[in-house]
């Protein structure tokens, strides 16, 4: 007698179960997307406001600080560009790119040595390369100053370049080693079996198969780099090689600064940036990193 | 494994290139068979920059066989900069410096040439220099510095305010605090304060000691090696201060001094203390400006009418190979032509006098160098008077006191153990 | 492993090395000068041994400076690594994807902002009478919470502290999904198939695999929050008083107010002490570079 009930109530149980699970889902998704959504507010607001009160004046930014501006001030940004930005542009492209590579280049070099080799003092040599996370630049200064004077390379874009790698090799070789870590075996013994070198094998597979690292690292150098005050200002003398950071320095005094123009300054000094952030987004496609064993 | 080394050999040299390539040799005097001069300020933000331009390039047509290399840098990195190439023996030949504490440092570590005899010797150019601006750069009777801007710090306030209530600049302290009740009474913002910045308090600080302190002890105090800071008049200054809190506008240690003007000369504020040098920095208001020194103290044992504010100038290295010619250029630099030319394209007091007329100057304007050369005595900025670890210690002390996180006589209380520490390096 | 030849990775190490030494001889030149008091402006350094490591371990601001840093250090790991993790968890899963590279855009362009803008905003967020912060607690008649966030010494610490959160979780975020991209589906794959839901994914799948990630993220964490020094010098300056002191803007202090140089270096060294520490602690923790079973 029970069997045939069974037979008739499990479908509905089944289907009950089914649409709970169904409806848990949906709402699961939906609060994720709200809490995205609100994250998305949080971030995004701050920045509008940048862009927005770069084209207000300096007192509007104080007395009138979250509307729209009264009028729209693009001089701001003409501003900004003839006498902040212009000449110092090609100063920044070259340190920054110089950097970029030299440290990635570096780095990499040095997390296929350390991933991919059994050795004595490992782990030492680990922290070592960690050396330059363990201070801030500023208490370098002296010190260094003085270095780079010995070199013979102050008042020169080396005096920027060497130091910005040097500080930023401890994280690169970091992050990359990560990603070599989580490389398979079967890759390189496959490699080694076709006669291949260490360093063929690096450059021919482990550095394809880093990419999105790579361009992370190339990143992650570069806004650092772009961005860098203080040894920009004190390494370098000349202006006609100086960089945007301290370029822009011309807008600020203690007693008065120019906001507005500042920001404006500024917006243009993050846009290459951005945009090079924006182009790096599509090596992020899944996929890539995986199935190549095959 | 050979292969390896020589590219990884061969990627370091080329990159290495790259980026030397981009660089610039500095050049020498050699070079050039001219004589080249480094010149240090602190404004690379206009108007200041293109006046310092116009004034080395016009001295370089008068003297065609000087060069002069420009270096600006902005405030802060300033005194960060000019610490690094002093502290590593490659000090630039001409420099900006604060007065007073800021200049005695490169006095003390034999850093700044001594420029008495100069002075002596082109008493035509130094006779027309304001007197009282040198004595900030006078240290142990030599002069070490030659002044270019005069500066003086006054109470401003809106007039069109004032006239609506009856009210008029206050004389003495008592006054002071009449005013101010009077218009918080009338809603209005009082005395707008922004104190995020400690230099904003030590002017209020410094000021107040000038009031309550005897003249004698404050000068034993200021002294590192003597200083103690124990008479009770300190205690005393922090109190006045703190009576004025009431009348400050709320949490003055969120807001920045920038900040705080903006609402004075936006009228929301009726009055400010600042430098006199900010009156171009107000701007077009929609009322009329007017000023008036701190005013004397009833109870105070000190100086009463003094005000309080100190020249910036330029000081020369004592490493300098063209002491000569580098104290042309200053003399040059402090030239009335070049004193008028200041005042009119950057509105900054030239320590020239007469300098300051009605085609270059507003009358506010004229009214505050007035001030500045009637004032029987100047009084430094006190964060530019003592050690600075006694000046951290004080007016860390007196940011938290305006919190109502410590009592004046704790923020003393620190003085004296900073003062103390002092004492005990300076006897070394 | 592969061991052809002993030299082999310490030649690739080579090229690191060189240019370390520009971190390196900085450090050495700080642990010496710890034990020397001197200006920059006089040339005589003064041989004071271990004073001023004495004098720094009876300085209240000291403490002070090093339990801010101690709390940058809890709530980033909170929000950074933890936060960065479920943010990248979540624009990974298969149901949100499709809108992954519009959030993760704009989750990392705080990034890319150069501290000086982010400060002045800031400064205007939390300002006591126009900031948005006040205003918003306002609406939502939370009145009585409103403060001069950046000019109260109680809340100033960690009114700095949400500033770099607010910067640095997109960074974190970023990592991982690198990161996690590498993970094989199969794995998620099988682990659906078996009935495991999205929480259960997450701790045995996602977690286990961004192990190394993990360990840089901590590291970068960590260190980062004991060398901090761009965001509390530019917002607040370490005031009000010392409220928001941390050890790096201590140190910047004593060297370029102060001009003791001797004791700078000697607070510089303490930070190189503890940021190894943790170094070595996390890497014995992670047991990084052994492979997992």
């Amino acid at each position: 007698m029970q069997m045939p009930k069974t037979n008739v109530t499990l479908p509905n149980v089944v289907n009950t179960a089914t649409k709970e699970r169904k409806k848990k889902r949906y709402t699961g998704v939906t609060i994720v997307y709200v809490g995205l959504i609100v994250y998305f507010i949080v971030i995004a607001y701050p920045l509008l406001w940048m862009i927005i009160s770069s084209f207000k004046s300096t007192e509007e930014i104080f007395t009138h600080s979250w509307s729209m501006p009264h009028t729209w001030l693009i001089e701001n940004y003409v501003t900004a560009w003839k006498s902040g930005i212009s000449s110092y542009f090609l100063n920044s492209v070259i340190v920054t790119g110089a950097s970029c590579f030299l440290t990635v280049l570096v780095s990499a070099l040095g997390a296929y040595g350390l991933s991919r080799f059994e050795f004595q003092g490992k782990a030492f040599v680990l922290i070592i390369c960690l050396g330059g996370l363990m201070l801030s630049p500023q208490v370098s200064l002296i010190p260094l100053y003085s270095i780079i004077q010995k070199l013979g390379i102050y008042n020169t874009h080396l005096a920027l370049i060497l130091p910005y790698v040097a500080y930023r090799i401890p994280l690169t070789i970091l992050l990359i080693r990560a990603y070599f870590l989580s490389i398979p075996k079967e890759l390189e013994e496959a490699a080694r079996l076709d006669g291949c070198t260490s360093l063929g094998i690096l450059f021919r597979i482990f550095i394809p198969m880093s990419t999105p690292i790579l361009l992370t690292t190339t990143i992650l150098t570069a806004y650092y780099t772009w961005n860098e005050f203080m040894f920009a200002i004190i390494f370098i003398d000349d202006d006609s090689l100086r960089t945007i950071p301290a370029g822009l320095m011309q807008f600020r005094d203690a007693l008065q600064t120019d906001w507005g123009v500042l920001l404006a300054g500024l917006t243009i000094s993050a846009a290459p940036i951005v945009m090079l952030f924006l182009f790096m987004q599509k090596y992020f496609i899944r996929g890539i990193a995986n199935g190549s064993v095959k | 494994m050979k292969k390896t080394n020589l590219i990884l050999a061969s990627l370091l040299s080329c990159s290495l290139m790259l980026g030397g390539c981009a660089g610039k040799q500095t050049s020498s005097d050699s070079d050039t068979g001219k004589i080249t001069l480094t010149f240090f300020h602190r404004w690379p933000k206009e108007p200041e920059k293109s006046y310092f331009e116009e004034v080395v390039k016009e001295f370089k047509k008068q003297h065609p066989d000087v060069d002069i290399k420009t270096e600006a840098v902005l405030n802060d990195s300033y005194k960060d900069k000019i610490k690094v190439m002093t502290g590593t023996n490659t000090p630039p030949d001409v420099y900006f410096s604060w007065s007073d504490e800021f200049a005695r440092q490169f006095v003390r570590g034999n850093k700044a040439l001594d420029l008495t005899s100069y002075y002596k010797k082109d008493s035509a150019w130094s006779s027309k220099l304001v007197q009282s601006q040198i004595k900030p750069y006078t240290v142990n009777k030599k002069i070490y510095g030659v002044p270019v801007t005069m500066d003086g710090k006054m109470f401003f306030y809106n007039k069109d305010i004032f006239d609506k209530l009856g009210l008029k600049a206050p004389t003495n302290w008592n006054e002071l605090l009449n005013v101010l009740s009077v218009l918080k009474k009338k809603h209005y913002t009082a005395l707008e304060f922004g104190s995020q910045d400690t230099w904003t308090i030590s002017h209020y600080v410094g000021t107040l000691n000038q009031r309550m302190v005897k003249p004698d002890v404050l000068s034993k105090d200021y002294n590192s090696k003597t200083g103690t800071f124990t008479d009770k008049g300190y205690v005393k200054a922090l109190e006045k201060l703190e009576e004025l809190v009431p009348y400050f506008n709320k949490n003055t240690n969120s807001i920045d001094h920038e900040y705080a003007r903006q609402q004075f000369s936006n009228g929301k504020a009726a009055m400010f203390y600042a430098e006199t040098a900010e009156i171009k920095l107000f701007g077009p208001t929609k009322f009329k400006i007017g000023m008036f020194n701190f005013p004397k103290v009833e109870d105070g044992k000190g100086n009463a009418t003094n005000l309080t504010g100190s020249p910036e100038g330029f000081m020369i290295s004592s490493k300098t190979k063209h002491p000569k010619e580098a104290m042309e250029f200053l003399e040059f630099l402090t030239s009335k032509q070049m004193g008028e030319k200041l005042v009119k394209e950057v509105g900054k007091y030239s320590a020239v006098n007469d300098t300051a007329n009605s085609s270059n100057s507003t009358p506010e304007q004229l009214e505050a160098v007035d001030n500045i050369l009637q004032a029987k005595e100047m009084a430094p900025w006190f964060d530019m008077a003592i050690d600075a670890r006694i000046a951290d210690a004080y007016l860390t002390g007196a940011q938290l006191m305006l919190n109502g996180d410590k009592t004046p006589k704790e923020v003393m209380k620190d003085v004296q153990k900073a003062a103390a520490s002092v004492r005990a390096e300076s006897k070394k | 492993m592969l061991k052809r030849n002993k030299l082999t990775p310490y030649l690739y190490l080579l090229p690191a090395f060189a240019f370390l030494l520009l971190v390196y001889i900085p450090i050495f030149q700080n642990i010496w000068d710890s034990l020397y008091e001197w200006s920059t402006f006089s040339p005589d350094k003064v041989f004071v041994g271990i004073d001023n490591y004495v004098h720094l371990f009876k300085d209240p601001v000291f403490y002070q400076a090093l339990k801010n840093n101690i709390l940058y250090a809890v709530i980033s790991i909170i929000f950074q690594v933890g936060g960065g993790l479920i943010v990248a968890a979540v624009l990974e899963d298969k149901l949100i994807r499709r809108f992954s590279p519009f959030f993760r855009t704009v989750y990392f362009l705080p990034v890319v902002v150069s501290m000086t803008v982010i400060a002045l905003l800031f400064t205007f967020f939390y300002n006591p009478e126009v900031g948005l912060l006040n205003q918003m607690l306002k609406m939502i008649g939370l009145d009585s919470l409103a403060k001069p966030w950046l000019g109260d010494s109680n809340t100033a610490i960690y009114a700095v502290i949400a500033v770099s959160q607010w910067q640095s979780i997109g960074y974190i975020a970023m990592l991982y999904i690198v990161a996690i991209q590498k993970i094989s589906p199969e794995l998620y794959e099988a682990a659906e198939i078996d009935g495991a839901n999205k929480f259960k994914m997450f701790f045995h799948i996602t977690v286990p695999q961004t192990k190394e990630m993990t360990f840089v993220a901590v590291i970068l964490t960590l260190t980062g929050a004991f060398t901090v020094f761009n965001e509390p010098y530019i917002l607040t300056g370490g005031g009000p008083g010392t409220s928001s002191e941390v050890l790096s803007t201590y140190l910047y202090k004593a060297a370029f107010s102060k001009d003791m140089m001797g004791y700078a270096s000697s607070i510089a060294t303490v930070i190189l002490i503890i940021t190894l520490l943790i170094s070595l602690v996390q890497m014995k923790a992670f047991k990084t570079g052994k492979e997992d079973a």
